[in-house]
């Protein structure tokens, strides 16, 4: 797993990539939290998943925390380029009813 | 981590088998090689997706709770592809836990601020595969699943 960051007109902009498994969502989850969370952490973020091939529910419980607590700040988390197969698992999860889910990052950066 | 013949398997249908102790790297390891050996037998990636996470969140269950007090965990697991349908068995000798029926069922409509965290690995197999089964047989808990592969390669959620 591997998380790079930039910024993108005010919204920072987060791409995992390779696999969020049980072994590796700690990792995941503190490189989201210091980039989101934090005395100086963004408020406004697009999750990028077009380089994720994997992500099981440690990696999603991560994305639930990070929702939580944006929306406590008046923040926004918005997910995109989702692959066909985690797609599935969020909207088994109705994670697509309490997340914002786009096709594209432009779509995703519009939402802001 | 070599494929092989998994149990009561008289046919030469695909198999793959492997053991794994309290080690999540070794679990990653696994899962790499499980995807390897669906691909390899023609099942689509969709199909393999479903499985792999499947066997993950069980086997994750297993080594974080199920076997916690345990200093070996000795997990054994295999997979056989037959008649369409790829069957998996999964056993340990951890504290006896039927997941399928004791595992608290999530409320997935609930909004965000009301979710719970976490609680969800079970529910997703129980929604990816075609069939799970739970049984304790002397000291081993032996879950097994099926999933069809020849339906619904489509998405499963509505």
């Amino acid at each position: 797993m591997n998380l790079t960051d930039e910024t993108k007109n005010g919204v920072l902009v987060l791409s995992p990539q390779g696999r969020i498994d049980t072994r590796t969502s700690s990792e995941f989850e503190q490189a989201v939290m210091a980039h989101a969370i934090g005395p100086e952490g963004a408020t406004q973020v697009v999750m990028n998943f077009g380089g994720l091939d994997y992500i099981n529910s440690t990696g999603m419980r991560v994305l639930l925390i990070l929702a939580k607590r944006l929306a406590g700040v008046k923040g926004k988390l918005v997910l995109c380029e989702m692959k066909e197969h985690i797609l599935e698992v969020f909207k088994i999860s109705g994670f697509n009813q309490i997340l914002t889910i786009t096709d594209t990052e432009a779509d995703a950066l519009e939402r802001f | 981590m070599a494929p092989r013949r998994g149990p009561g398997g008289k046919s030469k249908a695909p198999a793959f088998s492997c053991k794994l102790d309290k080690d999540l790297g070794e679990l990653s390891e696994m899962l790499v090689a499980l995807e390897e050996f669906a691909e390899k037998h023609g099942v689509s990636p969709l199909q393999t997706q479903r499985i792999t996470l499947s066997v993950d969140e069980l086997v994750t269950n297993i080594i974080k709770y199920g076997t916690r007090a345990l200093e070996h965990a000795h997990i054994h697991m295999w997979a056989t592809i037959a008649d369409g349908t790829f069957h998996i068995e999964i056993e340990d000798h951890g504290i006896p836990f039927d997941p399928f029926h004791e595992a608290p069922v999530p409320d997935t409509t609930l909004p965000l601020e009301e979710r719970p965290i976490g609680g969800l690995g079970v529910f997703l197999v129980q929604s990816l595969m075609t069939t799970t089964n739970y049984e304790r047989i002397k000291d081993r808990n032996r879950i097994t699943l099926t999933r069809s592969l020849t339906a619904g390669d489509q998405e499963e959620a509505q």
